[in-house]
């Protein structure tokens, strides 16, 4: 495994910039995501990266080897990377032995010890029994197609694996289980992986580093803590997350709204802003915290551990969402006293 | 795209034969040679003739894949043979059958019933592997939204099919428009029948030439009525996962009459030319057994039937693969020029490459060599169709991840793609095979002097109305049709597994 650089790397089709001067560092033995919404060009980015398209302009390195750019350009087949395609992809004339075992190189494939070797190390770490390895990939679920097709990619220890949505396909309960097995299967075989989503979820609990995209361009890249506590500017932290958005006054690192005087947890200069209020920071009834706001509640949704309240600061304000303890939802249409726990982050205009 | 092209100007040789023809002789002969009482009757019989076929095929073909597929019908697999079966009676061995029996089947009625009872396979097989691949969640959907079973077979079910269906009609039609041996022992003369009299009886060039300007003139419009109909939109499965297992509809009361109206067709068009062939094997006053004469002409179609088999599937190929690869107005150009030889009767074909041979490539005149390039004209549209939908099997994402997996193109080609579309290749080769070992009269024309296949020495046989003499050569040809044919009906069976991927 190495690591993945792109410099400047641009591709468009027709007069649309799909991925315009994109920047990214993947450092080895590391997961990055790709987050953006459909058409924001973040699998026509990973396309790039596994060498099915060229950039127009910029340069793919992994490690010290350029493989796009500067008037060059390696070969899917020459890249060896893992592609793990949206829906699987497997070989549907092969069964999961032979589809595990494609790639390895021509010497590996003939040698009946070696192959089997290869294929139940594989089965075995992306957590499928041995004795799927003579089913047909109709006779899999999707989950375990998805497994199959990571088991494929990693195979031939290639020196990048590139997941293009790889659970969007898969319903809600297996797509968490199946995104923590592919996981740990990843990291097991200290893969320097790329995962292009949607997920914001998905992105943040699986990923080392989540890299936002917008309209082909990339917005911003840290890790996941740091994406949330620091997003750049205010379409980030809508997107990742989600936040209300306030008018607010900066003097002095406090910015005042109608929910009172906040605290800014990182710097901005005074003069007219934005604050964003995540939905966990607000508290309701909070005696600790200066809750001197009325809001009406005007929805509740009840998730069991938690539950998200809308709320319409009192008397014609702007409406907020809480994410509170599922058991102390209040009722719709009471009254109740909102406040802001912690730092609130800012952004001047 | 080169070759591609070069096939389909192969496969347009025939048609400029006839146009350069009719620009040669000038507009106002052919004017003279259009606007006769003769052409309005050909033209009035070969349309009756194709759109009763087609319609009549339509029904037959969705009717039994219908029954054969979704309901609870008894010995399912039987029936389903057995539906394939007529594919292994060339339709002229069919009216053999029925005209030495009895002359009542001469005329319209008589025609048209041979010719469906003939052709209907062309519908059902394609729409069986459609029904295979259709989710029947669709089929629950519908009935969840208080749709009946006449109601969701008519608006959920029948769309899905329409492209299965109207290929299959494309194929009937362009059948009937080539059909020659049939219709002429059948005493109903088309298009197809009159060009063969203008050119062995008066060899009146000019003339024949025409109607086969009509007669292509016919075949466009088939092709761009088809296009038309098939429009744009998307006909695929949007869940992921394979498809759940169907449903069948119970029958109930119904089930041993509809059983006995499937009887009663297998009767018409399997038992009618088996009971015809076996009689005339074993009372005909003419039945002789020249056994070496047997084997050498059944070599011959054999053998000719592999070559020309081969030779097609190879050359449509790289159509299939512009058409479903490069998919843009040329390729599509390119897809349809390859159908236009199917419709033109063998012995235009023939004569196209006659002339061209004789003031091009004179060397290659009558030999074997230039009957194989006719038969890959003329069959062409089989094994493009085939190659076709087997290619849609294989989506581009599986070469994108063969190629992440360090597999150059060629490699691709031979361990993803070329075992995914074999099935497809196969069928489409089984046709091939079908076709050319049943032909007659390309083979009559540009066979080298005394060769004699199946087809030609059973025509000059029957055309003597030496019946007895004739059978053993039809018992042969139905015979070497059988294997092709299984392969053919259980293929369309298996077809459904791929099918979950080719989104």
């Amino acid at each position: 495994m190495s690591s993945l650089h792109l410099d400047g790397v641009t591709r468009s089709f027709g007069p649309v910039r799909a991925v315009d001067q994109v920047r990214l560092s993947v450092p080895q033995s590391s997961i990055t995501a790709v987050l953006g919404p459909s058409g924001c060009g973040k699998t026509t980015l990973l396309r790039l990266i596994a060498g099915f398209l060229e950039p127009e302009s910029g340069t793919i390195r992994f490690g010290d080897l350029v493989v796009a750019g500067a008037g060059r350009a390696l070969s899917p087949q020459a890249r060896r990377v893992g592609y793990v395609p949206q829906e699987g992809a497997l070989f549907p004339h092969l069964d999961v032995a032979a589809n595990i075992a494609f790639g390895l190189p021509r010497s590996r494939r003939r040698s009946r010890r070696d192959r089997t070797a290869r294929i139940t190390e594989m089965l075995d770490l992306v957590e499928l029994p041995a004795s799927y390895a003579d089913r047909y990939p109709h006779e899999l679920s999707g989950g375990q197609q998805q497994r199959v097709a990571l088991a494929r990619a990693l195979a031939p220890n290639p020196t990048v694996v590139l997941l293009d949505e790889p659970f969007s396909s898969l319903d809600a309960s297996l797509r968490a289980s199946t995104g923590q097995a592919v996981v740990r299967a990843l990291r097991a075989a200290s893969a320097t992986a790329v995962l292009v989503t949607h997920d914001q979820d998905e992105a943040l609990s699986l990923a080392d580093q989540v890299a936002v995209m917008r309209g082909g361009r990339l917005i911003q890249a840290d890790a996941p803590y740091t994406l949330y506590r620091s997003p750049v500017d205010a379409d980030v932290a809508r997107f990742v997350g989600g936040a209300t958005a306030l008018p607010a006054h900066v003097t002095d690192g406090v910015a005042t709204c109608v929910l009172g005087d906040l605290p800014l947890a990182r710097p901005c200069p005074d003069g007219a802003a934005e604050v964003l209020v995540r939905p966990e920071q607000v508290r309701l009834d909070s005696a600790a915290s200066d809750a001197r706001v009325e809001a009406r509640v005007s929805e509740v949704r009840f998730y069991g551990h938690d539950a998200a309240c809308r709320l319409d600061l009192q008397p014609d304000g702007p409406a907020l969402v809480a994410r509170i303890i599922g058991l102390e939802a209040p009722e719709v249409g009471s009254i109740v006293k909102v406040g802001v726990a912690g730092g609130v982050v800012a952004f001047p205009g | 795209m080169a070759s591609g092209v070069a096939v389909a100007l192969l496969a347009l040789v025939p048609l400029g034969f006839v146009v350069t023809y009719t620009v040669l002789i000038g507009p106002s002969e052919a004017w003279d040679l259009l606007v006769r009482p003769r052409i309005g009757e050909l033209l009035w019989n070969t349309t009756r003739l194709v759109v009763g076929c087609m319609a009549a095929s339509l029904v037959i073909g969705v009717g039994c894949a219908w029954v054969v597929e979704r309901t609870d019908l008894p010995w399912r697999p039987l029936w389903h043979g057995l539906l394939v079966a007529p594919l292994a009676v060339p339709a002229f061995v069919n009216s053999f059958g029925w005209v030495s029996l009895t002359h009542a089947v001469e005329g319209y009625a008589g025609a048209l019933l041979i010719v469906t009872l003939s052709y209907y396979p062309l519908v059902y097989l394609p729409v069986v592997a459609s029904l295979r691949g259709l989710d029947p969640a669709l089929e629950e959907t519908a009935y969840s939204l208080e749709h009946g079973r006449w109601r969701t077979f008519r608006r959920v079910v029948l769309p899905q099919l329409r492209p299965a269906m109207l290929g299959g009609c494309l194929l009937v039609g362009l059948h009937l428009l080539a059909e020659f041996g049939a219709l002429q022992m059948l005493r109903f003369p088309t298009f197809t029948t009159a060009i063969y009299d203008q050119y062995r009886s008066t060899f009146n060039g000019p003339a024949a030439n025409m109607i086969a300007g009509v007669l292509v003139l016919c075949c466009a419009l088939l092709l761009t009525a088809e296009l038309r109909l098939r429009g744009h939109r998307r006909y695929s499965r949007v869940a992921h996962g394979a498809a759940r297992p169907v449903e069948r509809q119970r029958l109930g009361r119904a089930r041993w009459p509809v059983a006995g109206l499937l009887a009663a067709l297998l009767a018409l068009a399997v038992g009618v030319p088996t009971y015809s062939l076996l009689h005339w094997l074993s009372v005909g006053s003419s039945t002789e057994f020249p056994v070496g004469e047997l084997l050498a002409a059944a070599g011959t179609s054999l053998g000719l039937g592999a070559a020309g088999a081969a030779l097609t599937v190879v050359l449509a190929l790289p159509v299939a693969w512009l058409a479903i690869r490069y998919r843009s107005l040329a390729s599509t150009a390119v897809e349809r020029s390859t159908y236009v030889a199917n419709a033109l009767p063998g012995i235009v074909v023939a004569l196209a490459l006659v002339t061209v041979s004789i003031r091009v490539v004179q060397p290659a005149y009558q030999t074997f060599g230039l009957l194989l390039v006719a038969y890959a004209i003329m069959f062409l549209p089989r094994a493009v169709v085939s190659v076709r939908a087997a290619l849609e099997q294989a989506p581009l994402v599986l070469d994108d991840v063969a190629h992440s997996l360090g597999a150059g193109p060629l490699a691709t080609a031979r361990r993803v793609t070329l075992p995914i579309i074999a099935p497809g290749i196969g069928a489409g080769a089984a046709l091939v095979f079908l076709a050319v070992s049943t032909e007659l009269t390309a083979t009559l024309m540009l066979s080298p002097i005394d060769t004699s296949t199946l087809a030609t020495e059973f025509w000059s046989a029957s055309s003597s109305v030496a019946y007895g003499a004739a059978a053993p050569y039809a018992l042969l040809l139905v015979l070497i049709s059988i294997p092709a044919t299984i392969l053919l009906g259980r293929h369309a069976t298996l077809a459904a597994p791929a099918e979950g991927l080719a989104r």
